[in-house]
C-alpha cells in the first residue's frame, strides 16, 4: 500500500476518536479494504481518495450515522437513569472521598518531611525545640531522630496517597467505561 | 431550494431500500454495491454515504457482515453484507410503503377535482 493511503488512513483514524477501540479498527478495514477493492480494479489512487473526500468529512459522515443510531428507546432511558442515579451518589462520596484524602496526604507526607528535617538539624546544631517529638511511656524520642522516623511516616503517607489516586483513577475509569457501553448499546 | 437538494433527500430517502433490495438476492462488498447503484444515477450514493449506512443497518441488525474466507485469486480481502431475516422483514415492509408512495403520487398528479 503506498504512503498516501497509510497517511490518509491515519487521519481518517485521528478524527474517528470519539468511537470505541473495535468501531475504529472496523472502520478503516473496510474503507482500506475499498481503496484496495477500487485499486485492484484499476482505478487512480488519487481519484479513489478523492471519490472518499477529505480524512475529517468522512470520520464525521461515521460518527453521524453512529449517533443516529442511537435510539432512545424506554429500556435505555431507564437504564440511563439508573446508571447517573447510583454513580451520581457514590460518584459524589467516592471521588470527594478518595480526592480530598489523596490530596490531603499527598500534602501531608511533605510536611512531615520537612517538620523531621527541621528538627533533625536544629537539634543537631543545638537548638532546644518545645515538647518532644514523641512519647513512648516515660522514654521520649529524640528530636535528633526526626528525620529518619517523620521521614519514613511522609513515605508512608506519599504511597498512600498515590495508591488512593490510582484507586480513583480506576474507579473514574470503570465509570466511564460503563457509561460508554450505555451509550453505544 | 434548489434541484439538486432535492434530489439528495430522495436519494437519502430511498437508499435504504435500494440497498436492502439488491442484498435480497445475494451478498455483496461494500464497493460492489456502490458500483452497481451507479447504474442509476438517481440513486448513485457515495462512499462517505454508503459504507455509514451499511454499518448502521448491521447494527439495527438488517444486515450482516463476514469478512471473505481466504479468496482463491490475488486481491484484497472483501467484507461481505448478507440480508437477516429481519432485514427481510423490514425490506417487505419498505416495499409495500414505496408500492402505497408511488401509486398515491400518480394519483396526485392525475388528480382533478370535480367542479361544480
Amino acid at each position: 500500500m503506498s504512503e498516501k493511503i497509510d497517511k490518509y488512513l491515519l487521519e481518517v483514524e485521528s478524527n474517528l476518536a470519539s468511537l470505541s477501540i473495535e468501531e475504529k479498527k472496523d472502520i478503516l478495514e473496510e474503507i482500506q479494504s475499498h481503496i484496495e477493492e477500487a485499486v485492484f480494479s484499476g482505478e487512480k489512487e488519487e481519484m479513489v481518495l478523492k471519490r472518499l473526500g477529505s480524512p475529517k468529512s468522512l470520520a464525521n459522515a461515521f460518527i453521524g450515522e453512529s449517533m443516529v443510531t442511537k435510539k432512545m428507546d424506554m429500556k435505555h432511558l431507564l437504564k440511563l437513569v439508573s446508571f447517573y442515579a447510583k454513580t451520581g451518589f457514590s460518584g459524589i462520596l467516592i471521588v470527594t472521598f478518595l480526592g480530598v484524602l489523596s490530596v490531603s496526604l499527598y500534602g501531608l507526607s511533605f510536611m512531615c518531611v520537612i517538620i523531621g528535617a527541621v528538627l533533625s538539624i536544629g537539634t543537631a546544631f543545638g537548638i532546644q525545640f518545645p515538647g518532644g517529638l514523641m512519647n513512648i511511656g516515660f522514654w521520649s524520642l529524640p528530636n535528633i531522630l526526626g528525620l529518619p522516623i517523620l521521614g519514613s511516616f511522609g513515605i508512608g503517607l506519599h504511597l498512600l496517597s498515590k495508591y488512593l489516586r490510582r484507586l480513583l483513577q480506576e474507579y473514574i475509569a470503570g465509570v466511564a467505561k460503563k457509561h460508554r457501553l450505555i451509550l453505544e448499546k | 431550494m434548489n434541484i439538486e437538494e432535492w434530489k439528495s433527500q430522495l436519494k437519502r430517502g430511498s437508499l435504504e431500500l435500494c440497498v436492502l433490495s439488491l442484498l435480497k438476492n445475494r451478498p455483496y462488498y461494500g464497493y460492489e454495491l456502490i458500483a452497481t447503484l451507479e447504474t442509476w444515477p438517481i440513486v448513485a450514493a457515495k462512499e462517505n454515504t454508503m459504507y455509514p449506512l451499511l454499518r448502521r443497518l448491521t447494527k439495527e441488525q438488517f444486515l450482516e457482515s463476514y469478512w471473505e474466507e481466504d479468496r482463491e485469486s490475488s486481491g484484497p480481502r472483501r467484507k461481505y453484507y448478507r440480508i437477516t431475516p429481519l432485514g427481510i422483514n423490514y425490506l417487505v415492509e419498505m416495499t409495500t410503503q414505496w408500492s402505497y408512495l408511488k401509486v398515491a403520487i400518480q394519483e396526485i398528479q392525475s388528480y382533478e377535482e370535480e367542479r361544480k
